[in-house]
């Protein structure tokens, strides 16, 4: 008999509201999933909906209303993340939970070169070899296909799909259990991003890393994930198989979705 | 080999000390210390109120001392006060006691009690007086001077705003707390308010006046209205230290800045009133560094996050006191040679370095 | 009260007027026991109340309220900038403790109890019951990765030096090697990251298992900090880009002829230079052939 699989990640019930002057803006609401080792999972909705506030609450960028997120290797998973005190949150980030951000810029140390940008995981991990640091991280800037004669460059000066490729080396670095994507190919031009694109599903299937991805493009949860949610307002409306939802949407707002992708 | 190498050091030294106390003694026309007390009373201010000591004879002894050099006087002062006990603290003030010899507000055409307008500068014109190259008699005023009037007559417009809910209410003392020292303890950050209006307090004139006007050109002060600017005495008072009751040992001429800053009415809940109080105060008549302090204070409430330097507590707080700022910057005067020989040798290895890598292709 | 007159009239005259070394009881109380504290955590950075002092902020008043919070009438202090007993600001402060505490004034290293300098480490071991009180400039060694206070000492808390690193790392990668020259940054004890003071590399290793404490002042920053005796001090280094010191290979001292000291070059008028010992007191015993152990 096969053990079951204990999830990765488990979310329950995470809310954030935004309160500006009197005004209280719901970003999300009673939120709830789990992610699975080695799985890929897709947030998919509109502009607003809240998705990627899941993500910022889950990298601790922003503060949950309430909720809880617990992750297998943080206290045995008895303790939420959000329970974590300044320290433990950068051990999250150090060692657990990496973010790819929309912008790049957000995600990178302009003033730090690509290769420093990519060892910065190593160091934190008490790596204090230059020449083991600068193998890892050429590994991790080949792997996402930035030329290594640019390694020690400053990313400031390069390209959007460049930066973008240099987050994604920076994320994977010091192999996370976890990696958040959010929106990674929006900034980018069209002829770029199938590049990142084929970049992310060629690292997912050769080291099985486990993700989130948050799209507002259909295309992108087709081609990268297993299962997905769709939020609307801040809610989920729908979830499941990528293939399923995708083929045979249930919610009104979801076959809105996949008909105008299709249409 | 230079004015370290040998061993004249001490002589050196001293030759430029007796080289200072030629040039502040000898001369038929020295400076006497009544003259800077009575006429040098603006400069006085500014070197009694930096220094942190309010004592006239002391403040013209530093001024004659360091050739009129105001930061330099005020640095003598510092050094002199902190030799001296703290003997306990006075009472707080809330300014209402103030004698007023002087009161404007800008932000209203009249207020209870009436503006008077005292000694001032601000409106007359800035051409220089031959008269005073010689010996010659005041100007006969127009109308006669009267005394002071008491205390309590003149209520603080501040009050006014503060009645009608549209400024944040008078900080109330829970009890009788010993304050935060700056002269005792070190800043922590964030600051508490006591401790950054000491800072403030003790600031150089200029440097207020440099970081308040670029605030107020756009990098992060607060423009604002100044609802009262004052000056005039203000009563000390201590624990008497038989009876307990309070009781008055002197009087402190100070000048006082309340500017009102912010005023878009806030929806945030909990929070009723619009305007913030930015509050200036030094010792004297020095009112450049009040309204500058007041832009300053106004500036630092701002408690959310920011990137203007002027909302960043430590930009301006570590940055406006001239003692420590002169020090450092001058302290490039003294030698640095070993540090200078370690830097020559980094620099020609990388030199090396990068030459070798040059020629390795 | 004891004026500038009187003193240049009899560098002998009484100093009246003032506490015993200058500051009054509290205050060496205070700072004696940010000293205590900072012993019991070395390379930790204390805060306290720095006082004025009747000399310039940077010009050494974080050492020199360190000294007048130990020193006693019977000490012997020295007083070294550049490692020179008789350079201006040296001998300033030298007379200034002197002056106000009847301590004894020495040039020689082994016969001082209380060092205090400006850059350097004395060449000449120092024994057990030395002081060396180093004047320190800026004591927040990460302040050039973080600018704020407050976060540099959150980052010391938790023992957050990933940033530091990084910093090193990438002035590898640009130039070569760590470009820090004077000031080279410390692990002190397997915790705090420390800053040296501008002390050349040269010196960096006699802070490893010395026998004698090393008191660091920084008065215009409110700091005060300690090396204990016997504690492990080594500076930050990639396993393959190991520390190194400054050479002087075939150079030697045009007054003592040592090889064996650290030497700052000046340039003379025909254009070629002299080498001297920096370490005046060093140089001396050199120049009379008192032998000494400079082997930390």
């Amino acid at each position: 008999m096969v053990e079951p699989l204990e999830p990765l990640l488990r979310v329950r019930n995470l809310t954030k509201v935004y309160t500006s002057g009197n005004r209280r803006v719901l970003a999300c609401e009673d939120v709830s999933f789990d992610v699975y080792p080695g799985e890929v999972l897709g947030i998919v909705g509109e502009s607003g909906s809240g998705k990627s506030t899941v993500l910022q609450c889950l990298y601790q960028d922003v503060a949950p209303t309430s909720g809880q997120a617990f992750l297998a290797s943080y206290h045995n998973g008895e303790h939420s993340i959000f329970e974590a005190d300044r320290r433990e949150r950068r051990e999250l980030r150090a060692h657990q939970i990496s973010m790819v951000y929309q912008n790049p810029r957000m995600g990178l140390n302009l003033m730090v070169t690509a290769g420093g940008n990519v060892a910065g995981r190593l160091l934190a991990a008490d790596w204090r070899r230059v020449s083991d640091i600068r193998d890892k991280a050429s590994d991790y800037l080949q792997r996402t296909e930035v030329p290594l004669d640019r390694m020690d460059d400053f990313p400031a000066f390069f390209s959007g799909g460049m930066q973008q490729r240099v987050q994604i080396a920076k994320a994977l670095a010091n192999g996370p259990e976890l990696v958040l994507l959010d929106e990674l190919t929006t900034g980018l031009d069209v002829s770029v991003q199938a590049g990142v694109l084929d970049l992310v599903r060629d690292i997912q299937h050769t080291t099985g890393m486990t993700a989130i991805i948050v799209s507002h493009d259909l295309g992108v949860i087709r081609l990268l994930t297993d299962r997905v949610l769709v939020m609307k307002d801040g809610h989920v409306v729908e979830s499941g198989l990528t293939d399923q939802i995708l083929e045979d949407p249930q919610h009104p707002y979801t076959q809105l979705l996949v008909n105008c992708v299709t249409a | 080999m230079g004015y370290s190498s040998v061993r004249g050091g001490l002589d050196a030294i001293e030759h430029a000390e007796r080289l200072i106390d030629l040039t502040v003694v000898d001369s038929p026309h020295q400076v006497e210390l009544p003259q800077v007390r009575d006429h040098l009373q603006l400069l006085l201010d500014q070197v009694m109120g930096e220094g942190g000591v309010y004592d006239p004879d002391l403040g013209a002894l530093a001024v004659k001392q360091a050739e009129g050099d105001p930061i330099e006087a005020s640095f003598l002062l510092r050094a002199y006060r902190t030799t001296l006990p703290r003997l306990g603290y006075s009472f707080p003030s809330t300014g209402r006691a103030l004698r007023v010899m002087r009161r404007i507000s800008s932000a209203f055409r009249d207020i209870p009690g009436g503006q008077v307008l005292g000694t001032t500068r601000d409106y007359t014109q800035r051409l220089l007086d031959f008269s005073l190259t010689s010996r010659r008699e005041p100007s006969t005023l127009i109308a006669p001077l009267v005394d002071a009037p008491a205390a309590g007559e003149f209520p603080l417009v501040i009050d006014g705003l503060r009645d009608e809910g549209l400024a944040a209410p008078a900080p109330v003392r829970q009890h009788d707390e010993e304050p935060f020292d700056i002269t005792r303890e070190p800043m922590r950050f964030p600051a508490t308010r006591a401790g950054r209006l000491q800072v403030l307090a003790r600031g150089e004139t200029g440097a207020m006046l440099s970081l308040a006007y670029a605030g107020l050109r756009g990098y992060g002060g607060a423009h604002g209205y100044v609802a009262e600017l004052r000056s005039g005495d203000l009563p000390v008072m201590i624990s008497h230290p038989v009876t307990g009751n309070p009781v008055r040992i002197g009087w402190v001429p100070v000048t006082e800045c309340y500017q009102v800053v912010g005023g878009q009415a806030s929806l945030q809940e909990g929070e009723r009133h619009d305007y913030d109080l930015g509050y200036g105060i030094v010792t004297g008549r020095n009112e450049r560094k009040a309204i500058s302090m007041s832009i300053l204070d106004g500036s630092l409430r701002k408690r959310e996050k920011s990137t203007q330097p002027l909302e960043d507590e430590e930009y301006v707080m570590y940055h406006i006191d001239a003692i420590e700022a002169m020090g450092f910057v001058e302290h490039l005067k003294l030698p640095h040679y070993v540090g200078f020989t370690a830097s020559l040798q980094r620099t020609s290895r990388v030199r090396e370095l990068a030459q070798a890598a040059r020629s390795r292709g | 009260m004891a004026n500038v007159s009187t003193l240049l009239a009899d560098r002998r005259a009484e100093f009246t007027g003032y506490s015993f070394a200058f500051l009054d009881d509290m205050a060496k109380r205070e700072i004696r026991r940010s000293i205590l504290k900072a012993i019991a955590i070395p390379g930790h950075q204390v805060p306290f109340g720095s006082r004025e002092m009747p000399i310039a902020r940077g010009w050494g008043t974080g050492g020199l309220q360190i000294t007048l919070a130990l020193v006693g009438p019977t000490d012997a202090i020295k007083v070294i900038d550049q490692g020179d007993d008789a350079s201006v600001n040296a001998a300033n402060l030298r007379r200034l403790i002197a002056k106000t505490t009847g301590a004894t004034e020495v040039y020689a290293t082994h016969e001082a109890t209380l060092i205090q300098t400006r850059h350097r480490i004395p060449e000449e071991r120092l024994g057990a019951g030395q002081i060396l009180i180093l004047q320190v400039p800026v004591p927040e060694p990460l302040r050039f990765v973080e600018r704020s206070v407050a976060a540099a000492r959150a980052m010391h808390a938790e023992r957050d030096y990933a940033q530091m690193w990084l910093a090193l790392y990438e002035d590898i990668v640009r130039r070569g090697e760590v470009s820090a020259g004077a000031g080279y940054p410390v692990m002190v004890n397997h915790r705090f990251i420390m800053a040296p003071s501008p002390i050349p590399r040269w010196d960096i290793p006699k802070l490893h298992h010395a026998q004698s404490l090393f008191l660091f002042g920084a008065g215009r920053e409110k700091r005060i900090y300690a090396v204990p005796p016997f504690t492990d001090v080594r500076p930050l280094e990639f396993e393959d880009f190991p520390f190194d010191t400054e050479h002087f290979d075939g150079k030697s001292c045009i007054r003592c002829g040592a090889t064996d000291s650290y030497l700052t070059e000046s340039p003379r008028e025909d254009g070629s230079k002299v080498a001297v010992c920096s370490d005046s007191s060093y140089c001396d015993d050199t120049l009379s052939g008192r032998k000494v152990v400079n082997r930390w």
